[in-house]
Order: structure tokens, then C-alpha cells, then sequence
């Protein structure tokens, strides 16, 4: 056991830390939940991360993206990520692709890997990777941050529950009404750094789970959490 | 029929910031319907997400019965 693992063991077995490196895992957005799950998981010592986003850092990124700093502004995102896990742990395998998952590439970036996390900011592109998911039969962890509130769900193949939160006759009413025409949130949304922080922390949790095949996961519940009036629910979603 | 709303996040604001609030509403009406009583009109709201009844999630347009918890949820999506 090496000594960068050794305060892990108050959670998991040697056997259970072994098993990680050897697993892959996909994180699709590279921006304030991605960057934070990243680096969970290379400190947990996964394997193999590969990271998947399009855009670059902006400004605006600085007040919660943890990957984002005041000289890679303008940078990738995923191969800015990419160096910042390289400084954490060298034992991970890293791969950064700089263009957001799409019909197209969806399928060669998630046929190898274990698990996959959702970690974008449209509907569109969630939509997109639980159907490419589940395709490549690969579980998803979803996770989604706005102000103060953010919700987290494990969904397996058939499950299909990114279609049950948002394609129903309330969410689907509006989704064209703020936004752009792709579905990106609006300028109003957004959030702290905190919240980010806590709702990608209870992904990795969740993906840990998966990966090892331990605890109880947010299969068919979705956590809703709310850090405001420290308000947190499990909603059944397999009515 | 009496049932129990309660709005999360920011929709809370559609109960003057009160938590829950019980209501008489037609019976077997719809959650859409029940949300209009308290002056909340899903469509006009632009970070309006889901429902959930008796902490299960249902669809916008399911009925109600005497009794229910109706709950209604923002929109998160942002990453």
C-alpha cells in the first residue's frame, strides 16, 4: 500500500483501492462539477480518467470551478483538467478529448470506460449521454447544481432517468423559453463554489459505490439538496 | 379535497416563504391544477422542474386524491 492511499483505508480495503486502479472512468464536462469529480477521484486512485469538454475557462468560471485560475483563462477546459490531475497523482491515466460529446464521438469515448459522469450544464447534452450510456451499457451518475440547490441520481442502462426529471409536461414546457436555442442554461443560472463542490463529492461517492459494488446507491432516487435550508430529499423515481 | 403543498428551492417564493401550506382543491384534480390554487402556473415559470407525490415523482398531469403530499421541485440542470 502505497503512503498517498494509506488514509483512504478508513473507508475502503487494500483489496478495494487495488481494485480502482485498474477501473476507468468518463467525465463528461470539465467545468464545476467535472473538475471537482476529477480530482476526487485521481486522489482516490482510480485508473483511468478520461475527460470530455469543448469550451475553455472564462472568467466568470473563477468563483467555483476548481480547475480554473486566473492564468489558464481562455484555456481547455478538459486539458487544463488533464494537467491539473497529472500535479495530484501521476499514476492516473489521463486523457483529455477538447470537444464536448456528441452523436458522433459519444461511442468511442464511453465503449471502454466503467462508469460515466454526468457533469454538463444543458439538457440537450444530458439527454445525449444517457442514451450513449446506456447503448454502451455503462452506468451514469448524474449530477446538476443551480444557486444553492443541486440533485444527484445513479441511472443504469434502461433506467432512463434524465428522460423522467426533465422530459415531462412541467420541464419540457419551458425548455425553450430561457437559455439558448441549444437548451444552455441561462445567464441567471449558475452557482457558488460550495455547491459544485458538495453535489460532485456525493457523485464520486456514488460512482466509488458503483465501481466497487458496495453500499447503498441513488439507483432510482434522486438526492435533491438543498444547502440553503440544509434541506435533503430522496424522491422514488421508479413510479 | 385537502391536500398539502410544499414547494422547494426556489419556488418557495410562490408561498410567500412559507414551507408547506394545505389547501381545499377540486376533487381529483391534477398537480397542475392544485399548483394553480396556490397561483403557481408551471408554464410561466421558466426554473419550474418536477412534481413529486407522497415522495414518489409523477407527472405534471397525474391526479390527486384526498390526503396527498404534493411537492414541486426547480429546475437544476447547470454543471
Amino acid at each position: 500500500m502505497k503512503k498517498r492511499y494509506e488514509k483512504n483505508l478508513s473507508a475502503f480495503s487494500e483489496e478495494e483501492i487495488n481494485k480502482l486502479h485498474y477501473l476507468k472512468i468518463c467525465i463528461i464536462g470539465c467545468g464545476g462539477l467535472g473538475g471537482y469529480i476529477a480530482e476526487e477521484m485521481a486522489r482516490t486512485g482510480i485508473g483511468t480518467i478520461t475527460l470530455v469538454d469543448g469550451d475553455v475557462f472564462d472568467e466568470s468560471n473563477l468563483n467555483r470551478q476548481t480547475v480554473c485560475n486566473e492564468k489558464n483563462i481562455g484555456k481547455k477546459k478538459a486539458s487544463e483538467t488533464k494537467k491539473r490531475i497529472e500535479q495530484i497523482n501521476s499514476e492516473v491515466e489521463v486523457t483529455a478529448i477538447d470537444e464536448a460529446a456528441d452523436e458522433k464521438n459519444s461511442k468511442e469515448i464511453l465503449e471502454d470506460c466503467d462508469i460515466v459522469f454526468d457533469a454538463v450544464d444543458s439538457i440537450p447534452a444530458r439527454m445525449l449521454i444517457e442514451k450513449k450510456a446506456e447503448e454502451a451499457g455503462v452506468p451514469l451518475v448524474h449530477g446538476a447544481v443551480n444557486g444553492w440547490y443541486g440533485q444527484v441520481c445513479v441511472i443504469y442502462p434502461g433506467d432512463r432517468i434524465i428522460e423522467k426529471i426533465f422530459s415531462d409536461g412541467a420541464a419540457a414546457a419551458v425548455n425553450t423559453k430561457e437559455g439558448d436555442r441549444h437548451g444552455n442554461e441561462g445567464a441567471e443560472a449558475g452557482a457558488p463554489a460550495f455547491t459544485p463542490a458538495a453535489v460532485a463529492s456525493v457523485q464520486t461517492a456514488e460512482g466509488i459505490k458503483v465501481l466497487l459494488k458496495k453500499g447503498s446507491i441513488l439507483r432510482k432516487k434522486l438526492l435533491t439538496m438543498d444547502l440553503m435550508e440544509q434541506e435533503y430529499e430522496l424522491i422514488k423515481l421508479d413510479g | 379535497m385537502e391536500i398539502t403543498i410544499t414547494l422547494r428551492g426556489a419556488l418557495k417564493k410562490y408561498l410567500d416563504g412559507d414551507n408547506e401550506r394545505k389547501v381545499i382543491v377540486p376533487n381529483g384534480c391534477t398537480c397542475d391544477e392544485a399548483l394553480k390554487v396556490i397561483g403557481l402556473d408551471h408554464k410561466k415559470v421558466a426554473r419550474f422542474g418536477f412534481v413529486a407525490v407522497n415522495g414518489m415523482k409523477v407527472m405534471i398531469n397525474d391526479r390527486l386524491k384526498e390526503g396527498d403530499e404534493l411537492k414541486a421541485y426547480p429546475r437544476i440542470s447547470g454543471g
